[in-house]
Protein backbone atom coordinates (compact mmCIF):
# COMPACT_ATOMS: atom_id res chain seq x y z
CA UNK A 1 0.00 0.00 0.00
CA UNK A 2 1.37 3.41 -0.94
CA UNK A 3 1.63 6.18 1.67
CA UNK A 4 -0.84 8.26 -0.38
CA UNK A 5 -3.42 5.46 -0.32
CA UNK A 6 -2.85 4.95 3.39
CA UNK A 7 -3.37 8.68 3.96
CA UNK A 8 -6.56 8.63 1.86
CA UNK A 9 -8.01 5.77 3.94
CA UNK A 10 -7.04 7.54 7.17
CA UNK A 11 -8.69 10.76 5.99
CA UNK A 12 -11.88 8.89 5.07
CA UNK A 13 -11.89 7.26 8.51
CA UNK A 14 -11.49 10.65 10.19
CA UNK A 15 -14.32 12.12 8.09
CA UNK A 16 -16.57 9.20 9.00
CA UNK A 17 -15.63 9.44 12.69
CA UNK A 18 -16.40 13.17 12.55
CA UNK A 19 -19.95 12.44 11.46
CA UNK A 20 -19.86 12.34 7.67
CA UNK A 21 -22.08 9.28 7.20
CA UNK A 22 -21.53 9.31 3.42
CA UNK A 23 -17.89 8.29 3.99
CA UNK A 24 -18.97 4.89 5.37
CA UNK A 25 -18.83 3.02 2.06
CA UNK A 26 -15.42 4.47 1.24
CA UNK A 27 -14.00 3.37 4.62
CA UNK A 28 -15.65 -0.04 4.42
CA UNK A 29 -14.49 -0.74 0.87
CA UNK A 30 -10.96 0.39 1.66
CA UNK A 31 -10.50 -1.40 4.99
CA UNK A 32 -12.01 -4.80 4.13
CA UNK A 33 -9.31 -5.86 1.61
CA UNK A 34 -6.54 -4.54 3.88
CA UNK A 35 -7.74 -6.50 6.90
CA UNK A 36 -8.50 -9.62 4.86
CA UNK A 37 -5.02 -9.55 3.31
CA UNK A 38 -3.49 -9.18 6.75
CA UNK A 39 -5.47 -12.01 8.37
CA UNK A 40 -4.89 -14.24 5.30
CA UNK A 41 -1.15 -13.77 5.72
CA UNK A 42 -1.27 -14.69 9.39
CA UNK A 43 -3.87 -17.50 9.34
CA UNK A 44 -3.49 -20.37 6.93
CA UNK A 45 -7.13 -21.48 6.88
CA UNK A 46 -9.16 -19.20 4.60
CA UNK A 47 -12.36 -19.38 6.67
CA UNK A 48 -10.47 -18.39 9.82
CA UNK A 49 -8.87 -15.47 8.00
CA UNK A 50 -12.27 -14.22 6.83
CA UNK A 51 -13.71 -14.70 10.31
CA UNK A 52 -10.89 -12.72 11.94
CA UNK A 53 -11.11 -9.97 9.31
CA UNK A 54 -14.88 -9.67 9.83
CA UNK A 55 -14.54 -9.46 13.60
CA UNK A 56 -11.71 -6.95 13.25
CA UNK A 57 -13.70 -4.76 10.86
CA UNK A 58 -16.76 -4.78 13.13
CA UNK A 59 -14.60 -3.84 16.11
CA UNK A 60 -13.05 -0.98 14.14
CA UNK A 61 -16.51 0.42 13.38
CA UNK A 62 -17.61 -0.27 16.95
CA UNK A 63 -14.84 2.04 18.19
CA UNK A 64 -14.78 4.51 15.32
CA UNK A 65 -16.23 7.40 17.37
CA UNK A 66 -13.31 7.14 19.80
CA UNK A 67 -10.69 6.91 17.07
CA UNK A 68 -7.49 8.84 17.79
CA UNK A 69 -7.33 11.20 14.80
CA UNK A 70 -3.64 11.96 15.34
CA UNK A 71 -2.62 8.32 14.75
CA UNK A 72 -2.66 6.31 11.55
CA UNK A 73 -6.14 4.83 11.08
CA UNK A 74 -4.97 1.90 8.94
CA UNK A 75 -2.35 0.85 11.52
CA UNK A 76 -5.03 1.09 14.22
CA UNK A 77 -7.41 -1.12 12.20
CA UNK A 78 -4.66 -3.68 11.52
CA UNK A 79 -3.77 -3.75 15.23
CA UNK A 80 -7.39 -4.57 16.08
CA UNK A 81 -7.36 -7.32 13.41
CA UNK A 82 -4.11 -8.68 14.89
CA UNK A 83 -5.83 -9.01 18.27
CA UNK A 84 -8.67 -10.87 16.58
CA UNK A 85 -6.14 -13.25 14.99
CA UNK A 86 -4.60 -13.93 18.40
CA UNK A 87 -8.04 -14.46 19.97
CA UNK A 88 -9.01 -16.89 17.22
CA UNK A 89 -5.77 -18.82 17.65
CA UNK A 90 -6.29 -19.07 21.40
CA UNK A 91 -9.88 -20.27 20.87
CA UNK A 92 -8.67 -22.95 18.46
CA UNK A 93 -6.00 -24.00 20.89
CA UNK A 94 -8.54 -24.37 23.71
CA UNK A 95 -11.04 -26.24 21.56
CA UNK A 96 -8.54 -28.70 20.11
CA UNK A 97 -8.99 -32.27 21.23
CA UNK A 98 -5.71 -34.03 21.85
CA UNK A 99 -5.29 -37.52 20.45
CA UNK A 100 -3.05 -40.10 22.09
CA UNK A 101 -0.46 -39.60 19.34
CA UNK A 102 -0.41 -35.84 19.94
CA UNK A 103 0.00 -36.34 23.68
CA UNK A 104 2.81 -38.86 23.10
CA UNK A 105 4.50 -36.39 20.77
CA UNK A 106 4.39 -33.75 23.51
CA UNK A 107 5.85 -36.24 25.98
CA UNK A 108 8.62 -37.07 23.53
CA UNK A 109 9.36 -33.38 23.00
CA UNK A 110 8.32 -33.49 19.31
CA UNK A 111 6.90 -30.33 17.70
CA UNK A 112 3.14 -30.00 18.32
CA UNK A 113 0.59 -29.44 15.50
CA UNK A 114 0.45 -25.76 16.48
CA UNK A 115 4.24 -25.59 16.11
CA UNK A 116 3.87 -27.04 12.61
CA UNK A 117 1.20 -24.47 11.72
CA UNK A 118 3.23 -21.58 13.12
CA UNK A 119 6.33 -22.77 11.27
CA UNK A 120 4.33 -23.07 8.06
CA UNK A 121 2.84 -19.58 8.50
CA UNK A 122 6.29 -18.14 9.13
CA UNK A 123 7.62 -19.95 6.08
CA UNK A 124 4.78 -18.49 3.96
CA UNK A 125 5.52 -14.98 5.25
CA UNK A 126 9.23 -15.41 4.47
CA UNK A 127 8.44 -16.67 0.97
CA UNK A 128 6.22 -13.60 0.39
CA UNK A 129 9.08 -11.36 1.54
CA UNK A 130 11.51 -13.21 -0.75
CA UNK A 131 9.10 -12.58 -3.61
CA UNK A 132 9.73 -8.85 -3.22
CA UNK A 133 13.51 -9.26 -3.65
CA UNK A 134 15.41 -9.29 -6.98
CA UNK A 135 15.27 -12.62 -8.86
CA UNK A 136 18.99 -13.29 -8.30
CA UNK A 137 18.36 -13.66 -4.55
CA UNK A 138 15.56 -16.22 -4.91
CA UNK A 139 17.58 -19.44 -5.38
CA UNK A 140 20.08 -18.68 -2.64
CA UNK A 141 17.34 -17.86 -0.14
CA UNK A 142 15.21 -20.82 -1.21
CA UNK A 143 18.20 -23.04 -0.48
CA UNK A 144 18.54 -21.37 2.92
CA UNK A 145 14.88 -22.08 3.65
CA UNK A 146 15.42 -25.73 2.80
CA UNK A 147 18.43 -25.66 5.15
CA UNK A 148 20.97 -26.60 2.49
CA UNK A 149 24.52 -26.21 3.87
CA UNK A 150 26.79 -24.16 1.59
CA UNK A 151 30.40 -24.99 1.05
CA UNK A 152 31.88 -22.25 -1.19
CA UNK A 153 32.95 -18.80 0.09
CA UNK A 154 31.20 -17.01 -2.83
CA UNK A 155 27.93 -18.82 -2.11
CA UNK A 156 28.13 -17.87 1.55
CA UNK A 157 28.74 -14.19 0.67
CA UNK A 158 25.82 -14.21 -1.77
CA UNK A 159 23.58 -15.71 0.89
CA UNK A 160 24.79 -13.14 3.46
CA UNK A 161 23.96 -10.23 1.13
CA UNK A 162 20.60 -11.72 0.18
CA UNK A 163 19.75 -12.11 3.88
CA UNK A 164 20.59 -8.44 4.42
CA UNK A 165 18.11 -7.44 1.73
CA UNK A 166 15.51 -9.89 3.08
CA UNK A 167 15.91 -8.37 6.55
CA UNK A 168 15.15 -4.91 5.11
CA UNK A 169 12.03 -6.14 3.33
CA UNK A 170 10.89 -8.01 6.48
CA UNK A 171 11.37 -4.91 8.64
CA UNK A 172 9.39 -2.84 6.15
CA UNK A 173 6.49 -5.34 6.08
CA UNK A 174 6.35 -6.62 9.65
CA UNK A 175 8.12 -3.89 11.58
CA UNK B 1 -17.68 -16.59 1.22
CA UNK B 2 -18.40 -13.39 3.14
CA UNK B 3 -21.70 -11.59 2.50
CA UNK B 4 -20.27 -8.09 2.21
CA UNK B 5 -23.67 -6.36 2.17
CA UNK B 6 -24.68 -8.00 5.44
CA UNK B 7 -21.27 -7.19 6.90
CA UNK B 8 -21.63 -3.54 5.80
CA UNK B 9 -25.05 -3.35 7.48
CA UNK B 10 -23.63 -4.73 10.72
CA UNK B 11 -20.64 -2.39 10.51
CA UNK B 12 -22.91 0.62 9.97
CA UNK B 13 -25.03 -0.37 12.97
CA UNK B 14 -21.88 -0.86 15.09
CA UNK B 15 -20.64 2.60 14.07
CA UNK B 16 -23.95 4.22 15.06
CA UNK B 17 -23.88 2.52 18.46
CA UNK B 18 -20.30 3.70 18.86
CA UNK B 19 -21.51 7.25 18.26
CA UNK B 20 -24.42 6.87 20.67
CA UNK B 21 -22.11 5.60 23.43
CA UNK B 22 -19.68 8.44 22.81
CA UNK B 23 -22.55 10.99 22.83
CA UNK B 24 -24.07 9.67 26.07
CA UNK B 25 -20.78 9.95 27.93
CA UNK B 26 -21.60 13.67 28.24
CA UNK B 27 -23.89 12.62 31.11
CA UNK B 28 -20.75 12.51 33.25
CA UNK B 29 -20.47 16.30 32.80
CA UNK B 30 -24.15 17.27 32.69
CA UNK B 31 -25.06 15.35 35.87
CA UNK B 32 -22.66 17.28 38.14
CA UNK B 33 -23.71 20.55 36.44
CA UNK B 34 -27.31 19.69 37.37
CA UNK B 35 -26.41 18.73 40.92
CA UNK B 36 -24.46 21.93 41.66
CA UNK B 37 -27.50 24.29 41.56
CA UNK B 38 -29.55 21.65 43.37
CA UNK B 39 -26.99 21.64 46.16
CA UNK B 40 -27.28 25.43 46.16
CA UNK B 41 -30.98 25.20 46.95
CA UNK B 42 -32.55 25.36 43.47
CA UNK B 43 -35.90 23.69 42.79
CA UNK B 44 -35.63 19.99 41.97
CA UNK B 45 -38.26 20.21 39.20
CA UNK B 46 -36.59 23.16 37.44
CA UNK B 47 -33.10 21.65 37.68
CA UNK B 48 -34.36 18.21 36.62
CA UNK B 49 -36.15 19.58 33.54
CA UNK B 50 -33.23 21.79 32.50
CA UNK B 51 -30.71 19.03 33.20
CA UNK B 52 -32.61 16.47 31.10
CA UNK B 53 -33.09 18.99 28.28
CA UNK B 54 -29.41 19.93 28.36
CA UNK B 55 -28.37 16.28 28.32
CA UNK B 56 -30.72 15.49 25.42
CA UNK B 57 -29.46 18.41 23.37
CA UNK B 58 -25.78 17.77 24.14
CA UNK B 59 -26.07 14.06 23.40
CA UNK B 60 -27.89 14.70 20.11
CA UNK B 61 -25.33 17.27 18.97
CA UNK B 62 -22.41 15.00 19.89
CA UNK B 63 -24.04 12.05 18.13
CA UNK B 64 -24.60 14.10 14.98
CA UNK B 65 -21.12 15.28 14.05
CA UNK B 66 -17.81 16.84 15.07
CA UNK B 67 -19.18 20.40 15.01
CA UNK B 68 -21.72 19.28 17.59
CA UNK B 69 -19.00 17.72 19.75
CA UNK B 70 -16.98 20.93 19.74
CA UNK B 71 -20.02 23.19 20.21
CA UNK B 72 -21.16 21.11 23.19
CA UNK B 73 -17.72 21.24 24.79
CA UNK B 74 -17.45 25.02 24.37
CA UNK B 75 -21.09 25.64 25.28
CA UNK B 76 -20.81 23.72 28.54
CA UNK B 77 -17.55 25.47 29.44
CA UNK B 78 -18.85 28.95 28.68
CA UNK B 79 -22.25 28.28 30.26
CA UNK B 80 -20.38 27.34 33.41
CA UNK B 81 -19.36 31.03 33.84
CA UNK B 82 -22.89 32.17 34.88
CA UNK B 83 -23.24 28.89 36.79
CA UNK B 84 -20.17 29.66 38.90
CA UNK B 85 -21.32 33.27 39.34
CA UNK B 86 -24.73 32.04 40.52
CA UNK B 87 -23.10 29.64 42.93
CA UNK B 88 -21.01 32.49 44.35
CA UNK B 89 -24.10 34.69 44.72
CA UNK B 90 -25.93 31.90 46.52
CA UNK B 91 -22.91 31.57 48.80
CA UNK B 92 -23.28 35.27 49.60
CA UNK B 93 -27.00 34.72 50.36
CA UNK B 94 -28.06 36.86 47.41
CA UNK B 95 -31.25 36.05 45.54
CA UNK B 96 -33.18 37.65 42.74
CA UNK B 97 -35.66 40.38 43.49
CA UNK B 98 -39.27 40.07 42.33
CA UNK B 99 -39.83 39.74 38.59
CA UNK B 100 -39.23 43.03 36.80
CA UNK B 101 -36.98 44.51 39.47
CA UNK B 102 -33.22 44.59 38.92
CA UNK B 103 -31.05 43.83 41.93
CA UNK B 104 -27.43 42.85 42.50
CA UNK B 105 -28.08 39.22 41.61
CA UNK B 106 -29.63 40.07 38.24
CA UNK B 107 -26.78 42.42 37.47
CA UNK B 108 -24.16 39.81 38.32
CA UNK B 109 -25.96 37.22 36.18
CA UNK B 110 -26.14 39.73 33.34
CA UNK B 111 -22.38 40.39 33.51
CA UNK B 112 -21.56 36.66 33.70
CA UNK B 113 -23.90 35.98 30.76
CA UNK B 114 -22.26 38.79 28.77
CA UNK B 115 -18.80 37.32 29.37
CA UNK B 116 -20.05 33.90 28.24
CA UNK B 117 -21.67 35.51 25.16
CA UNK B 118 -18.37 37.10 24.16
CA UNK B 119 -16.69 33.71 24.61
CA UNK B 120 -19.26 32.04 22.37
CA UNK B 121 -18.55 34.43 19.50
CA UNK B 122 -14.80 34.32 20.04
CA UNK B 123 -14.72 30.50 19.99
CA UNK B 124 -16.92 30.32 16.88
CA UNK B 125 -14.74 32.82 15.02
CA UNK B 126 -11.61 30.79 15.79
CA UNK B 127 -13.17 27.55 14.64
CA UNK B 128 -12.36 25.77 11.38
CA UNK B 129 -15.89 24.33 11.18
CA UNK B 130 -18.78 26.23 9.48
CA UNK B 131 -18.77 29.24 11.78
CA UNK B 132 -22.42 30.28 11.73
CA UNK B 133 -23.59 26.79 12.65
CA UNK B 134 -20.90 26.42 15.26
CA UNK B 135 -21.85 29.80 16.78
CA UNK B 136 -25.53 28.95 16.95
CA UNK B 137 -25.00 25.50 18.51
CA UNK B 138 -22.50 26.83 21.07
CA UNK B 139 -24.93 29.62 21.94
CA UNK B 140 -27.77 27.12 22.46
CA UNK B 141 -25.74 24.87 24.76
CA UNK B 142 -24.22 27.80 26.67
CA UNK B 143 -27.65 29.40 27.17
CA UNK B 144 -29.14 26.22 28.52
CA UNK B 145 -26.16 25.64 30.83
CA UNK B 146 -26.39 29.23 32.05
CA UNK B 147 -30.14 28.83 32.67
CA UNK B 148 -29.46 25.67 34.64
CA UNK B 149 -26.74 27.39 36.66
CA UNK B 150 -28.87 30.41 37.53
CA UNK B 151 -31.99 28.37 38.35
CA UNK B 152 -31.16 28.57 42.05
CA UNK B 153 -31.37 32.38 42.03
CA UNK B 154 -34.83 32.60 40.55
CA UNK B 155 -36.38 33.45 37.22
CA UNK B 156 -34.82 36.92 37.20
CA UNK B 157 -31.32 35.47 37.28
CA UNK B 158 -32.10 32.93 34.57
CA UNK B 159 -33.56 35.57 32.26
CA UNK B 160 -30.70 38.03 32.91
CA UNK B 161 -28.03 35.46 32.12
CA UNK B 162 -29.73 34.04 29.03
CA UNK B 163 -30.68 37.45 27.59
CA UNK B 164 -27.19 38.86 28.20
CA UNK B 165 -25.55 35.80 26.69
CA UNK B 166 -27.65 35.86 23.51
CA UNK B 167 -27.55 39.63 23.16
CA UNK B 168 -23.80 40.06 23.62
CA UNK B 169 -23.03 37.02 21.44
CA UNK B 170 -25.23 38.44 18.64
CA UNK B 171 -23.90 41.98 18.96
CA UNK B 172 -20.31 40.70 18.84
CA UNK B 173 -21.06 38.27 16.02
CA UNK B 174 -22.32 40.73 13.38
CA UNK B 175 -19.29 43.11 13.21
CA UNK B 176 -16.83 40.24 13.63
CA UNK B 177 -18.32 38.40 10.66
CA UNK B 178 -18.48 41.56 8.54
CA UNK B 179 -14.82 42.29 9.33
CA UNK B 180 -13.59 38.79 8.47
CA UNK B 181 -15.47 38.67 5.12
Amino acid sequence: MTPARRRAIHDAMVRFADGERAAFREVFDALWPVLLAFTSRTLTIGADAEDAAQRGLLKVFDRIADMDRARDGVAWAVTIAAYEVMTLRRQHQRRREHSADALLAVADGDPSPIDHILREELRTAVRLAIGELPARDHPVLAEALDEVVLSGETERKRRFRAFGRLRDVWRKTHG
Amino acid sequence: MVDLDALARRARRAAEWSRVRMACRIAAVVAPLTLVPLAGGASLAACGCLGVALFAMAAFLRWRDRVGVEATRDGLLLGAVPLVAALFLRGCDLECASLGAVGKAELACFVAGAVAGLGVTWRALHSSAPRARRWLLTLLVASMTAALGCAGLGIGGVLSAVIALSLVASVAWVPAVLRTR
